[in-house]
């Protein structure tokens, strides 16, 4: 049994009398350990499904397992529970909380955490030793995404699901903010998928789900993925 | 099309209109309507002086007025009315025997018209009606009947009659205050009015006038314009009294002078008369003299002739005496013959009958024997004869001289012979008789000598008894004599008293004359100096002083003036606080609605919308918040404030009913300082956003760097701190005008809060206090004099019902101060005893205070408003008037009226006077008990239940819950205001960090605590700074409402502080609740969205 399982997860709002399908009968799997990277344009569905692998939604229909446990039936409860101790959250404009320092905002998470890393550590597994003290004002947006990385990292989450993580750097930050999501997922094992639209990417996942119209478009399983140091975009 | 985006963003931030509304509305509500309940407190007192026809000027002379006086005031320039009326002030008794200082004025009047409030006038001169006091209830009530008491000086020469019912209550502007003005009974204030109709007073002159000025009605009472036109008609009135004032002394003196000038004429008849009358009395006793001195010569020449008879008679006497005397030594002698001749004739009867006895024994006798007997006895006397015969011759020849021994002893023995002769002589001669033999022989022997020795006594004796006749005779002429001379003398004698009699008369007159002159001299001397002290007493009487009182010397005007200034300062006082929040209510809102707006700003600023078009959209914004916001506060304050705060003053005026309206000054004020203030703080904020260039206003702003806050300096305890503290501590810093405005409005409502019930805690409890805790004692017994004092102590005490029992002396006394001179009451008790009833205490350090030493207690309101401390001494007067210092020597804990507690001794030792103790502390546990079971008792003038009295003050201050009412929901929606502002802000402006949390696996509980803990921590801090702020609130308000006789208590309980302070936290709990819910509903996707 596969890591993370969607079977047959449809998404439907409703917006008044309209009804918008985002995702339409999506079914996949992740095994533990991989890095997946879900592609696709915008409005193509790929956020929704960061959303229910996150927690922060559910499914409209259809079952979604992580770690065998269906998380498309958890209540609201259960899935505070869930984004708690299984996920750790990468976003695209890093949502620091600006009034605490980098070791602060790390040690945020760490504190709601069952079994954390030191905040420390993990600091210094993504090269921010020396800017531990300093406020998130104060970093430039690689160091602070790199410092939201090791805010997941530190929870030691079961899954880490990172939200366009380059969307707001440049390339050469960009470059090093994949780096350390990659050497998460091959250090650590740690299970990453990673959204974005930039297809330049997908070629250092594991794994490539590529998604349009709220369908998959295909999956695509990459044998020798780039290191990332190798990508360019 | 600009407008429309407006109008659509007032749409889509609803809730900040909202808040920017309610806080103007609040603000406005507070400013309008605290600033408008002076004027409507001024307009409806001066509504009620106008329906009642209030006199503008009052004038009291030293000497009364006459209609002369009121005629002059008639003609008076810019008098509209003038009413000239008598009053009297007396003490006066009602049905309960309490006295009471009262004034009766007359009821005819049409200056100071009064409303009858109850009952119905009067329609005969014994009717009366009395002035209905609200908060205190009328003294004398409907079917009461009062009487004027003989303490008072002459009544009769004021009032007609002793005794009035009361038929009706009125009332009147001219009486607003329940601690009404002073009487004219030593400085006493009055403690209610009576009315009666005119022909009740007596007196002469009215004893006040009354005038309107024309056109004051026009204006407001208390008003500067009121006051100026009452300065400008000031000028013709003290022309008027200027030639008016001496009218009535100059009257009265002519008519003393002239009484002086008749008396002075009668005195002179009188003088002249007396002297007359003196004079005649002189001439009689002058005659008498002279009568008297005549008599007194007469007497003397009758004297002499007297003393002359006198002496005659004695030269007579003195004859007629040795006449006497021979004569009686002869008749003595004769006498003494006539007895020695009857002896002899005794003798011998008495021997003839012895010798008759023998005679008739011895009859047998031998008559030879005594012949011879007898011849014996004859020689024998012969022989005898012979030698006396030869012994005489001897003797012859015997040298008489020379022989004289040998002659007296022939002499001897001659008699010895002679003697011997007689016996035998004597013998012969028995023995002859017994020859004789026969007894009437004897005895006719016997007879014949007799008789010859008769007759010869019978001529001595009858020439003798001749002679004395012819003496005494004698004597009686003598004595005739003597009698005429008596006589004589007698009448002398009394002639001699009539003299001295008269003498005496006449000295007596003379005297009595000096007397009279004396006496007369004395009297007209008296009547001389009468006169002359009436002339200077005449010339030196004070000059007539007129005393022209406008309104502002008017009590009840006067404080009530002061009250509606008062309350002015209030009104501008604490909307400031309003202000303030509102100020930064309006930052913080429009700063974070720019903030939002941020983007779009810019986008217009790129589409070439000028600054100000884009600004005025934000002002416009504000604006119709304000205004909406302002016209509501109006309507609200002007509903609420006025009402609620006249209701309070009520508890101290007789007001009529509130008139409201809207003072269009003060709506403006209000109206135009709040929407200026919004509409300033918003260009402010929206201009500094302005500055940037419009592409960097497209670009999403910087957030606010943080900085390091001192705490964490102090690594310990920042180290302890959870996260959600840390962000908390910097947030705090970080945004200063929301932390202003937090602390200020929260703080403004604790304040509230706290004043609110400080309010009541100072009034509530004052008179709980007072006659719970200090006069431990709930009965006071007034006795007619001391005299009845231990009958009814012994009486008290035999009940178990009266726990404590101590008597005491009360008077009022005046204190003479640098400032005049004030009243207090003293009580007078023995110091061991005054404990049992009094808890002297002093009210901030708890000390117990006692009478034992050499000072007195006084309360601490007097003490206070005096500026007198432990240690002073003043002068003091005792009951019977006496001036002496004392020293203070502990300030106690007393709130209503004036009080001084000393003890027995120290008042003996001021005033040497003794202390009479005439009233009586009883702590009974059932007073009624108590009163029934000492009804019987002689000497009881009252018995005053401190319960009715404490039960109705009670009742008067359950109405400032109303207040506390009225604090709390302003003070709440204020809270609400701020709060809901602040929680709304930071959620808005946190949702991003609120959602990453919600993403992070924050569950509801920690997310609230991360947002509230600030908010929380915002509230403790305002409200523990609203604390003291309350206080001082409170303090400013009691100042406003203080009054001379009470002292409010100005501690606020903690009791009252924990309520402020949970109320403060319950009002922030039910804001969180609410924001809480808006929390929850924040999506997580917010995190995903990119930063505008």
């Amino acid at each position: 049994m596969a890591f993370i399982e969607f079977n047959n997860v449809n998404k439907i709002y409703t917006m008044g009398e309209v009804e918008i399908r985002a995702l339409d009968n999506i079914s996949f799997t992740i095994d533990k350990g991989e890095f997946v990277v879900v592609l696709g344009a915008s409005g193509a569905g790929k956020t929704t499904i960061l959303n229910l692998l996150g927690g922060m939604d559910v499914a409209t229909s259809g079952s979604i397992i992580v770690d065998e446990r269906n998380v498309s039936k958890a209540n609201e409860k259960a899935l505070c529970e869930y984004r708690r101790y299984d996920i750790g959250f990468v976003f695209q404009f890093y949502n620091l909380v600006q009034n605490l320092t980098a070791l602060e905002n790390v040690e945020l998470a760490r504190q709601i955490s069952k079994n954390p890393l030191r905040a420390e550590d993990v600091l210094e597994l993504v090269g921010l030793g020396e800017r531990k003290n300093n406020f998130p004002s104060q970093l430039s947006g690689g160091e602070q995404q790199r410092v939201a990385i090791a805010r997941a990292v530190c929870k030691n989450p079961k899954l880490l699901l990172c939200d366009e993580p380059t969307g707001a750097l440049d390339y050469r930050t960009g470059k090093q903010v994949l780096k350390v999501l990659q050497d998460m997922s091959i250090e650590r094992n740690m299970t990453v998928v990673m959204i974005t639209h930039n297809s330049a990417l997908a070629n250092m996942g594991n794994k490539i789900i590529k998604v349009r119209s709220g369908k998959i478009e295909d999956i695509v399983i990459n044998e020798n993925p780039m290191k990332a140091e190798d990508i360019e975009y | 099309m600009f407008n429309r985006d407006t109008f659509r963003l007032i749409k889509r931030t609803k809730k900040r209109f909202i808040t920017l509304f309610l806080m103007v509305m609040i603000g406005v509500a507070f400013m309008v309507g605290l600033m408008s309940t002076s004027p409507i407190m001024q307009r409806s007192v001066d509504v009620y002086d106008d329906q009642y026809n209030l006199m503008d000027i009052q004038i009291y002379s030293n000497y009364g007025f006459c209609e002369d006086d009121i005629e002059a005031f008639k003609n008076t320039r810019n008098v509209k009315d003038v009413f000239g009326s008598k009053f009297y002030d007396a003490y006066v008794f009602d049905e309960y025997d309490d006295l009471y200082v009262t004034r009766f004025e007359e009821i005819d009047t049409n200056i100071n018209e009064f409303e009858l409030v109850d009952g119905r006038m009067p329609e005969n001169e014994s009717e009366a009606i009395a002035l209905e006091i609200s908060s205190f209830g009328a003294y004398f009530k409907i079917g009461d009947m009062i009487s004027v008491s003989d303490e008072n000086d002459n009544p009769e020469d004021h009032l007609l009659h002793k005794q009035y019912k009361i038929v009706g209550t009125f009332k009147s502007p001219k009486y607003l205050s329940s601690t009404n003005e002073t009487s004219t009974l030593d400085n006493l204030a009055l403690d209610t009015v009576v009315m009666l109709g005119s022909e009740n007073f007596v007196s002469d002159y009215y004893t006040t006038i009354y005038l309107t000025i024309e056109g004051a009605d026009a204006y407001e009472a208390f008003t500067d314009e009121y006051q100026n036109l009452i300065d400008k008609s000031m000028i013709s009135i003290k022309k008027t009294k200027e030639s008016q004032e001496p009218y009535l002394k100059n009257t009265i003196i002519e008519e003393a002078t002239a009484k002086i000038n008749d008396g002075e004429a009668e005195l002179e008849a009188k003088k002249v008369e007396a002297e007359a009358e003196l004079a005649k009395a002189q001439k009689e006793l002058d005659d008498a003299y002279i009568k008297i001195c005549i008599g007194e010569t007469q007497i003397e020449t009758n004297e002499k002739t007297i003393e002359a008879g006198i002496k005659e008679i004695e030269t007579n006497e003195a004859i007629l005496n040795s006449n006497a005397s021979t004569v009686n030594n002869a008749i003595a002698q004769v006498e003494k013959e006539g007895n020695d001749s009857f002896d002899n004739i005794y003798q011998k009867a008495e021997s003839a009958y012895y010798l008759y006895i023998s005679l008739e024994s011895q009859s047998t006798v031998d008559k030879t024997e005594i012949e011879n007997q007898n011849i014996e006895y004859q020689k024998e006397i012969d022989a005898n004869n012979a030698e006396i015969l030869k012994l005489e011759e001897l003797n012859n020849a015997l040298d008489e001289e020379l022989d004289s021994e040998k002659i007296a002893e022939n002499n001897r023995r001659i008699n010895e012979l002679k003697t011997n002769n007689l016996i035998l002589e004597a013998r012969i001669e028995a023995n002859n008789l017994k020859l004789n033999n026969t007894i009437d022989s004897i005895l006719q022997k016997m007879d014949e000598e007799a008789n010859g020795s008769v007759k010869e006594t019978y001529y001595n004796l009858k020439k003798l008894k001749e002679g004395k006749e012819q003496i005494d005779e004698g004597y009686k002429q003598l004595n005739s004599a003597k009698a005429e001379l008596d006589a004589g003398k007698k009448q002398l004698e009394e002639a001699k008293k009539e003299i001295a009699n008269g003498k005496a008369q006449y000295n007596s007159g003379v005297k009595q004359l000096e007397e009279a002159k004396y006496e007369m001299d004395i009297e007209i001397e008296k009547a001389e100096n009468e006169l002359a002290k009436a002339r200077q007493d005449l010339s030196e009487l004070p000059d007539s002083e007129w005393m022209i009182l406008d309104r502002d010397s008017h009590y009840s005007s006067y404080m009530f003036k002061n009250s509606v200034i008062q309350m002015r300062d209030i009104g501008f006082i604490f909307p400031l606080l309003f202000f303030l929040v509102a100020a930064l209510v309006c930052l913080t809102t429009m700063t974070r609605l720019i903030d939002e707006e941020r983007s779009q700003i810019g986008v217009f600023s790129a589409l070439g919308f000028s600054k100000n078009k884009i600004i005025s959209k934000y002002l416009i914004y504000a604006g119709t918040a304000s205004i909406l916001g302002s016209v509501i506060g109006i309507v609200i304050g002007i509903a609420l404030f006025p009402t609620v705060i006249y209701s309070v003053w009520r508890l101290m005026y007789d007001l009529p009913d509130i008139k409201p309206y809207l003072p269009l000054r003060y709506a403006l004020v209000g109206t135009l300082s709040f929407t200026s203030l919004m509409l300033v703080v918003t260009y402010y904020v929206a201009r500094r956003e302005l500055k940037e260039q419009p592409s960097t206003l497209m670009r999403p702003k910087p957030p606010k760097n943080a900085k390091e806050v001192f705490l964490e300096k102090i690594t310990w305890l920042w180290k302890r701190l959870s996260f959600s503290s840390k962000i908390t501590a910097r947030n705090l810093i970080r945004y200063k005008s929301r932390f202003f405005m937090t602390v200020i409005g929260v703080a403004g409502c604790a304040g509230l809060l706290v004043a609110g019930f400080g309010i009541k805690d100072s009034i509530g409890d004052i008179i709980r206090v007072q006659y719970g805790e200090v006069f431990k004692y709930n009965n006071t017994i007034n006795l007619e004099s001391d005299y009845y004092l231990n009958d009814v102590i012994e009486k008290l005490n035999a009940d178990s019902n009266n726990e404590q029992v101590v008597s005491f002396m009360d008077y009022s006394t005046k204190v003479y101060l640098e400032n005049g001179e004030k009243t207090i009451t003293v009580h007078v008790y023995d110091d061991r005893q005054i404990g049992r009833v009094m808890d002297l205490r002093n009210r901030h350090t708890g000390e117990k205070l006692d009478i034992h030493g050499d000072g007195v207690v006084i309360s601490e309101k007097f003490a206070k408003t005096n500026g007198i401390s432990v240690g002073d001494t003043i002068t003091i007067e005792s009951k019977n008037g006496i001036k002496s210092e004392v020293l203070i020597d502990g300030i106690c804990e007393i709130y209503f009226q004036h009080y001084m507690f000393m003890s027995d001794e120290l008042y003996e030792e001021s005033f040497n006077e003794t202390v009479h103790h005439d009233k009586i502390a009883v702590t009974a546990i059932d007073s009624n008990e108590m009163k029934s079971s000492i009804s019987e008792c002689e000497g009881i003038v009252s018995i005053v239940d401190f319960k009715p009295m404490v039960e109705n003050f009670e009742h008067m201050i359950d109405a400032l819950d109303i207040i506390i009412l009225v604090i709390i929901l302003s003070s709440g929606s204020l809270a609400f205001v701020v709060l809901m502002n602040l929680s709304e802000v930071n959620i808005s402006e946190r949702m991003r960090e609120i959602a990453t949390l919600k993403v992070l696996g924050f569950n509801n509980r920690e997310v609230n605590s991360y947002i509230f803990k600030e908010i929380f921590l915002l509230t403790i801090i305002g409200g523990l700074i609203g604390m003291p702020l309350g206080k001082i609130e409170h303090r400013i308000i009691m100042e406003v409402i203080n009054m001379d006789m009470v002292m409010f208590g100005s501690n606020i309980k903690t009791i009252s502080y924990i309520y402020s302070f949970g109320i403060t936290i319950i009002f922030t709990c039910i804001v969180l609740l609410i924001m809480s819910k808006s929390l929850r509903k924040i999506e997580m996707v917010e995190s995903l969205k990119s930063v505008e």
